[in-house]
């Protein structure tokens, strides 16, 4: 269990800056979640916490300890990488307990670890076998394995799912979260899907192009973003955004729009035209074209056809105000007010 | 940054004495060849002297134009010969490689891993016992005066086989069976997609085939009875027969003959083959 | 009919009976060719018919083959016969200077004969007995297995050791490794020419001199039998070092860098690193570089010739300068010579064999 800080991290390749002064604490003891779209350095970021790719300059801590210089075997952590990295030629139980010899552990704890946390995966039976023998998800449990046996106090995961099947994912999604309560460990869990995101973390530390956009539990990021970045990249279909005068931006999620055959009067609501209709059984997908521009419908009414005129009809409540930069605007903020008096008599 | 700079400082000075030791080591390994060219630019009287210039103090043709001036040995003869024989073995394993490779790839057929097998075999077999059997053939059929053994028996180049196969089975289904249906003929899939597609092993291997051929010296050994039909790698030791006492630079001199080409043609090719690299990966 | 898996097989034993019938035609008319041959009833009957059977052999190979290549090729007759044009060429040339010449110093061996008349008399094993007597033969086996065993451990550890130190992507690297590469470019006998006159025991000999600049008391090389044999083996790692280490880099190359990154995070030494992943990792190729130089290093012969011709003494002299020494020399010797071809190709099958019996089981393949 330690907190790890981050302090003006910059971190560059050759000429090419990825990360600049930047400055981030994650808890101790939560799921917390980097992510974002490729390239935003939130692998670069995992692999200076682990000191596999140091930073070119700037201070990370360990529970208050520096460790930005300290070897990475020393660091209390264990990490499962993208594509598992298991030693090919060594079996099951060799891979496991590798990093346990090395310290020069006596053999009957390392046999007791060995079967403790290889039962926790459900590998017991596939000790012997060599990694080109198991399937992707039990070549998975393996790299867990051999990172929980070393007890650490932080997990770091690089994208350990984006190579399983569908069905695999969601179990393991699962797995996994019930694993980080019952070992009440730091998990540091690096992916670029925003669904993993939503579902596994406690806190989501979302970035781009090497900055942090916002970092907040799930539902601050869903219903309380700070930039049109952050509203876009959750939730699927993304947050419509239109440009009004003044250069604000107004945005509504999907699902806040009710579609309407008659204007009821008072309100926002524009009309427009369905331009495609997706019926996903549960919800269905509108996209409607109107005068200021197409905005998605997440609805629960499969009744509406395409062609058939509509009014788009938002509460003022479920509206999101952006400045021209794309920051959030507030109630309270100036720039809001003359905002939120474009949208008339609402 | 400063404390990045100071790192990299760091960093290099930590490394110094392992750099000085890999540039003492690549020294020793460099050496011989500065020693042989530094040898033949120096007159015979200098290259005998003591104590040792490691830098011709007389800087001198003397070498070169005595082995130029085919006062023992034909230079041109050699030459000539060696340019003959390594490229007309490329050429004859170009035309059996390229078929024989095509085959193994993209075909089935009953007895192929057999077929195979054998080329493989013929990869670990030497010329130190397959001679003996084929200077009497050759002797039989009057071929001894000609260059032919020195050609014919290297047609087969089972190293070559084996990479173009490697090479052939690498390109997609796709490809060749758009062309098939563009009512390609064999002849045309082979030579106008699939051997262009190769061209980096392809240069590869004709890079092995002139090394080893330019630097053939047993079987020319073995194989010729004449002064004319041998290549550079004999002239050597005629030149160390022919004077009184073993004119060194004469030697170094020779030696630059034989190793200069090889030299210029790997850097010629290496530079191709990264290119033909580069060209592959794009596509 | 038959299912397709019984004609295969059925056809790959007529094929192998045809061959073999094949063979035992042209021996039979090799034989046929000779001179003095034992008057045997049964013997002149099957000298007779030999013909026969070669054409039987070739008739039998040919409509095993054709059988057998349909039912390979099932339904789909797409490319029929036609692999097999494409492929003649190389299959005549590599029966006509591979396997021939190895049945036929095979053959050869048991009799004694010369250049002009190889197969003068039959003479059975006495050849390969009178090898095991001559001292000259039993010195260039003890010669060549001193040079084999320590040429091949010599480079492999070299080879293994510069395969690590010029490892990581820098420039420094990649010219030393381009340096250490350029000697394979070299004829042997240039490399045997250029060292000899860096030997040379005289005051104007390169390494003597150098040696002194350490301290060293100057060596005989060349010229001494204690000390020749292991100027030839010197040459020759040298020589081959370069190659078999970017090998081995190739190799290595191929080692996914999360592996290493993962065995770092297990506090794994950088011993421990090489041990337990790259040298498990790369043993295939290194499998494959020790069975071509164990090989390689029994037909030394180029640098020998070039060196030393086989002195001081016979402190160097090998199998290779054995075989040509004697399979041309004037006394018909060549079938001694054959049989020492002979011997050669068996030690090589041999060990061969040998490595693949130990080392097999330790070699990961993926």
């Amino acid at each position: 269990m330690a907190g790890i800080e981050f302090r003006n991290i910059c971190k560059a390749f050759g000429l090419v800056k990825v990360i600049e002064n930047l400055n981030l604490t994650i808890e101790d003891g939560k799921f917390t979640v980097l992510v974002g779209p490729s390239g935003c350095g939130k692998t670069t970021l995992l692999r200076i916490i682990a000191g596999i790719g140091p930073a070119t300059s700037g201070e990370c801590l360990m529970d208050g300890k520096d460790i930005t210089d300290l070897e990475p075997a020393r660091r209390g952590i264990a990490m499962v990488f993208q594509n598992y990295a298991l030693y090919p030629t060594m079996n099951v139980r060799e891979n496991i307990v590798f990093g346990l010899k090395n310290i020069g552990m006596p053999r009957e704890k390392r046999d007791a670890l060995v079967r403790e946390y290889s039962g926790i995966v459900d590998l017991l039976d596939q000790l012997h076998k060599s990694p080109s023998q198991l399937s992707g998800g039990q070549r998975q449990r393996v790299a867990l394995a051999r990172a929980m046996v070393k007890t650490p106090k932080v997990f770091l995961m690089d994208e350990p799912l984006s190579n399983l099947d569908a069905k695999l994912r969601v179990q393991m999604r699962g797995e996994l979260i019930e694993l980080q309560k019952r070992l009440g460990a730091t998990f540091v869990y690096v992916t670029h899907d925003q669904v993993e995101a939503m579902s596994m973390a406690d806190t989501i530390v979302l970035m781009n192009k090497g900055r942090i956009q916002q970092k907040g539990s799930p539902e601050e990021i869903y219903d309380d973003p700070n930039n049109v970045f952050t509203a876009q990249f959750i939730g699927t279909p993304p947050m419509n955004l239109l440009e009004m005068e003044n250069g604000c931006r107004l945005g509504y999620r999907p699902e806040a729009i009710a579609l309407m055959r008659v204007s009821p009067g008072a309100g926002y609501c524009p009309a427009g035209e369905i331009v495609t209709r997706e019926m996903l059984g549960a919800e269905t997908h509108y996209k409607v074209r109107m005068a200021q521009g197409d905005v998605m419908v997440k609805s629960l009414d499969k009744g509406f056809a395409a062609g058939e005129r509509v009014h788009v009809c938002v509460p003022l409540e479920r509206m999101f105000f952006f400045d021209a930069q794309g920051d959030r605007l507030r109630p309270g903020q100036r720039e809001y007010d003359a905002c939120r008096r474009l949208m008339g008599g609402a | 940054m400063n404390a990045h700079t100071r790192r990299r400082i760091r960093r290099t000075i930590r490394r110094l004495p392992g750099d000085a030791l890999k540039l003492a080591v690549v020294l020793c390994f460099v050496f011989p060849f500065y020693w042989m060219i530094c040898t033949a630019f120096k007159p015979y009287s200098e290259a005998i002297s003591v104590p040792v210039t490691f830098w011709p103090r007389t800087f001198s043709l003397e070498g070169i134009a005595s082995i130029l001036s085919a006062r023992s040995v034909d230079v041109m003869q050699y030459l000539m010969n060696s340019v003959v024989i390594t490229f007309g073995t490329i050429a004859l394993q170009m035309v059996i490689m390229i078929p024989a490779a095509y085959a193994f790839a993209r075909f089935e057929f009953f007895g192929k891993n057999i077929c195979f097998a054998l080329v493989l075999l013929a990869l670990m077999i030497p010329g130190q016992i397959t001679y003996i059997t084929v200077y009497l053939t050759m002797a039989d059929r009057n071929l001894l005066d000609t260059l032919w053994p020195q050609i014919l028996p290297f047609g087969a180049n089972a190293f070559g086989i084996f990479l173009l196969r490697q090479g052939f089975k690498q390109i997609p289904e796709e490809i060749i069976e758009s062309a098939q249906l563009d009512s390609a003929s064999q002849v045309q899939i082979v030579m106008q997609i699939m051997v262009p597609m190769c061209r980096s092993v392809l240069l590869t291997i004709m890079l092995f085939s002139f090394v080893s051929s330019w630097n053939n010296y047993f079987w020319p050994l073995v194989m010729t009875n004449s002064e004319k039909v041998r290549p550079l790698t004999m002239m050597l030791v005629r030149v160390l027969d022919s004077e009184l006492g073993t004119r060194w630079n004469e030697i170094m001199a020779a030696n630059l003959l034989i190793v200069l080409p090889v030299l210029g043609v790997y850097v010629f090719t290496s530079g191709r083959i990264i290119k033909a690299f580069t060209y592959n990966g794009i596509k | 009919m038959m299912g397709e898996k019984s004609v295969r097989r059925l056809a790959a034993a007529g094929a192998v009976l045809g061959l073999l019938l094949m063979l035992a035609g042209a021996l039979l008319i090799k034989l046929s060719s000779l001179s003095a041959l034992p008057d045997h009833a049964l013997l002149r009957g099957v000298l007779a018919g030999r013909k026969v059977i070669l054409i039987l052999g070739a008739a039998l190979t040919g409509a095993s083959v054709y059988a057998g290549n349909i039912a390979v090729q099932g339904r789909r007759r797409l490319s029929g016969f036609f692999p097999y044009l494409l492929i003649l060429p190389a299959m005549i040339f590599l029966v006509l200077f591979v396997l021939y010449p190895i049945l036929n110093v095979i053959y050869m061996s048991f009799f004694k004969g010369s250049v002009l008349n190889p197969t003068k008399s039959f003479v059975g094993l006495k050849n390969y007995m009178a090898l095991a007597n001559k001292s000259a033969f039993i010195i260039s086996v003890r010669n060549t297995f001193f040079y084999a065993v320590f040429f091949v451990s010599l480079v492999v550890l070299f080879a293994l050791l510069m395969a690590v130190w010029l490892f990581d992507d820098r420039k420094l690297n990649k010219f030393a490794q381009t340096a250490i590469f350029t000697p394979h470019l070299i004829a042997t006998v240039s490399c045997a020419f250029i060292w000899r006159w860096i030997m040379d025991f005289n005051d104007y000999g390169l390494l003597n001199t150098v040696l002194g600049i350490f301290g060293v008391a100057p060596v005989p090389w060349l010229e001494s039998s204690k000390t020749a044999m292991w100027a030839i083996i010197i040459m020759n790692v040298w020589k081959n070092i370069g190659y078999y280490a970017l090998i081995l880099i190739a190799a290595m190359k191929s080692i996914p860098a999360e592996i290493y990154e993962a065995a770092i995070l297990d506090n794994a030494s950088r011993t421990k690193r090489f041990f337990r992943i790259t040298l498990p990792m790369i043993s295939p190729q290194l499998f494959v570089t020790l069975i071509l130089l164990t090989i390689g290093s029994f037909n030394v012969f180029d640098s020998v010739n070039a060196m030393t011709q086989g002195g001081p003494g016979s402190s160097t002299e090998v199998i290779a300068r054995f075989i040509y020494l004697f399979a041309f020399g004037n006394a018909n010797s060549l079938g001694q010579g054959c049989a020492a071809a002979v011997f050669l190709m068996s030690i090589q099958l041999v060990l061969t064999a040998a490595y693949f019996r130990l080392l097999a089981r330790r070699v990961h393949y993926q």
